[in-house]
């Protein structure tokens, strides 16, 4: 908890020995001695340390039991009542609510204040997020050319890194996906993005223990009726990356079961000698 | 509030150094063994330990084993019935879903006295459970790794416990050599420490640290364990926007910190990593700053502009990181662990087709 009693500015801009910053303890929580002793700390008018130790505490039952992440109130503002009790005052409010956390669904608040937030494509995708890994979606530019579905928070941060304006989405369906979880994202990237893709990205899906064949073979049975070209290109992760791929056989089967269902253009991997065009680093 | 551990800590903290991470001694409990995620990686982390996990739980499933190249783990109903079996063990993963995290928790804290570490590879746990979680930790004098982790190994001691560093081939990913890796990514430590072998360049300890709101076992407590491992003469650090983790650190050794994720602060929700993102002043570009003040460089390494010092360098591209290390090692008079292995980087990975001309393309 970081306290002043210099409200009503910036809290960088205070002066440090007029902030409090008091650790306390999840399980037993914000006690009402912690804010007196913190008050009392920075010199705070004793007028206000009652009131403050009376209502902070509960501050910290809604953050912790209420879903939320963040909280600041300020300005406080005391507000006189009978016999000259203060009764403190919020007057801004701001907070963040944590999405892993249904808790905030007991403030009962109106969804309009978060479906603004999120368009049809993402709604849809966010559904498929389940016990078993992410399904976060953002739309980066709704007018991009490159439909990069990610499979990993970390090759999230860096294909978004990377593409910038180009992508159309950022994303993260977790780093370890299952056949059916990859098929399912496949379908509904495509259904909205790929009339308008020029190049798919299949980035990740070995960072772990996936097999990149089912990445493949999840992708490719996602088939659309759509029959628009697009350049493929493929990032693999995981423990054989420096070693070549073996596009034969079970490889070579996937593809061509990728090109005849979203037609992509199957690719050669560069040792086997196929029509290599151009070769990305970085 | 908290246990007292390490001297000079604000916090409890018990991994004095990072060969004590993931140790031969090690006797590992896994909650929920005989779930999706763990069916597959905890045989693989099983045999190349040689044989750490003693026992797993699945409610109703007692009597089962998870079969692994090296013989069956058993399975219990709770890890009560393992303890009783006279199966003690000091470190716990939890691959149990979100939900369940906590109470898988206070679980191994409440009933195994001999307790030390927890590795928590589920993510998407709430912060609301997270700050429990730490708060049982830090009460009973627990390390705990992650959330939304891939775990911890060693390539000295050749361990892995949690989850899938190294992949299906761990014995091929974790070289033994000279470099501690710590990631926000589970993915990208296995990565780099592959990138770091195609410039010859081996591991101690690679931790992955998860990115949650919340990181336990956080980029302050690596440096301290990694001032602390007499193997370990340098260090990697990927971190990503979000979180004063890697605020005012004093490494003590030459580390190279690559920092992705300033395209982040246009985004205004968390994809993929929750932690990641920024509030006030814990930008990518912050993160940047914190470590050239560090380092006591004043740019990016690129191949191209190799700014370096004796103390590190700062990238924002993975594949700079080898390079980047191999500067900061010549300046300070020291030579890779062994001649490089592999291909670094895209340029074998990814390939363009182009389609046949007489085929129409989109645009």
């Amino acid at each position: 908890m970081t306290l002043t009693h210099r409200g009503g500015m910036d809290i960088e801009e205070l002066d440090k020995r007029e902030v409090a910053q008091v650790p306390f303890e999840a399980l037993t929580g914000l006690k009402a001695f912690v804010v007196a002793n913190a008050l009392t700390d920075i010199g705070a008018p004793k007028e206000i340390i009652s009131p403050l130790v009376q209502h902070l505490p509960k501050l910290w039952e809604l953050v912790h039991h209420y879903g939320m992440t963040t909280l600041e109130l300020n300005p406080i503002r005391m507000r006189p009542g009978r016999e000259g009790r203060l009764t403190p005052v919020a007057c801004d409010f701001k907070c963040g609510f944590d999405r892993d956390d249904p808790r905030w669904q007991r403030l009962g608040l109106p969804n309009h204040m978060f479906t603004a937030d999120t368009s049809d494509f993402e709604q849809e995708v966010n559904q498929l997020r389940t016990h078993q890994g992410q399904s976060d979606v953002f739309v980066i530019n709704d007018k991009g050319t490159i439909l990069a579905p990610t499979f990993g928070g970390g090759a999230n941060s860096l294909v978004t890194e990377v593409l910038g304006e180009a992508a159309i989405i950022s994303s993260d369906f977790g780093g370890n996906p299952p056949y059916e979880k990859m098929k399912a994202v496949a379908r509904i990237c495509y259904k909205h993005w790929l009339a308008q893709t020029n190049v798919l990205f299949i980035i990740g899906g070995k960072s772990n223990n996936t097999d990149i064949y089912e990445t493949f073979r999840a992708m490719g049975a996602a088939r659309t009726l759509q029959q628009q070209w697009a350049y493929a290109a493929i990032r693999r992760g995981g423990s054989r990356r420096t070693k070549p791929c073996s596009w034969n056989g079970r490889a070579r089967g996937h593809l061509r079961f990728a090109q005849s269902a979203l037609p992509l253009l199957w690719l050669r991997q560069r040792n086997l000698g196929g029509r290599q065009l151009r070769q990305e680093g970085g | 509030m908290f246990r007292r551990g390490i001297e000079g800590f604000p916090y409890y903290l018990g991994v004095a150094a990072l060969d004590k991470v993931a140790t031969r001694d090690d006797r590992v409990c896994v909650l929920n063994i005989l779930g999706g995620e763990s069916r597959q990686v905890t045989p693989v982390s099983h045999a190349f330990s040689g044989g750490n996990v003693v026992f797993g739980t699945s409610p109703g499933r007692r009597g089962q084993v998870l079969p692994t190249p090296i013989g069956d783990i058993p399975v219990y109903n709770n890890v009560r019935e393992g303890l009783d079996a006279g199966l003690g063990f000091n470190t716990g993963v939890v691959y149990l879903p979100p939900s369940g995290v906590r109470d898988g928790v206070a679980e191994l804290v409440r009933v195994n006295p001999g307790l030390g570490k927890i590795v928590m590879i589920t993510e998407k746990i709430s912060v609301h459970d997270a700050r429990e979680i730490r708060a049982l930790g830090q009460a009973n004098g627990i390390d705990i790794f992650g959330a939304n982790c891939l775990g911890v190994a060693d390539s000295w001691n050749r361990v892995r416990i949690g989850g899938a560093l190294g992949g299906d081939n761990p014995e091929e990913v974790l070289l033994k050599g000279s470099i501690a890796i710590f990631s926000n990514s589970g993915g990208f430590t296995t990565t780099i420490a592959q990138y770091l072998a195609t410039e010859g360049w081996g591991t101690t300890t690679l931790i992955s640290s998860g990115k949650d709101v919340y990181i336990h076992y956080a980029a302050r407590d690596f440096a301290y364990a990694l001032q602390h491992d007499s193997r370990s003469r340098a260090a990697v650090l990927y971190a990503e926007p979000g979180g004063y983790y890697e605020h005012g650190l004093e490494f003590g050794k030459p580390a190279v910190a690559c920092v992705v994720g300033r395209w982040k602060s246009k985004l205004t929700r968390a994809v993929g990593h929750a932690g990641a993102m920024a509030g006030s002043g814990d930008k990518a570009e912050d993160k940047e700053q914190w470590f050239m003040e560090a380092f006591g460089v004043d740019g990016i390494f690129t191949p191209e502009r190799p700014i370096v010092s004796a103390k590190g360098a700062v990238v924002t591209n993975i594949s700079h990181i080898p390079p980047a290390l191999t500067a900061v090692m010549k300046r300070n008079g020291m030579s890779p662990d062994f001649a490089p292995r592999g291909r670094c980087g895209s340029r074998n990975v990814v390939v363009l087709y182009q389609p046949p001309t007489n085929t129409a393309v989109a645009r």
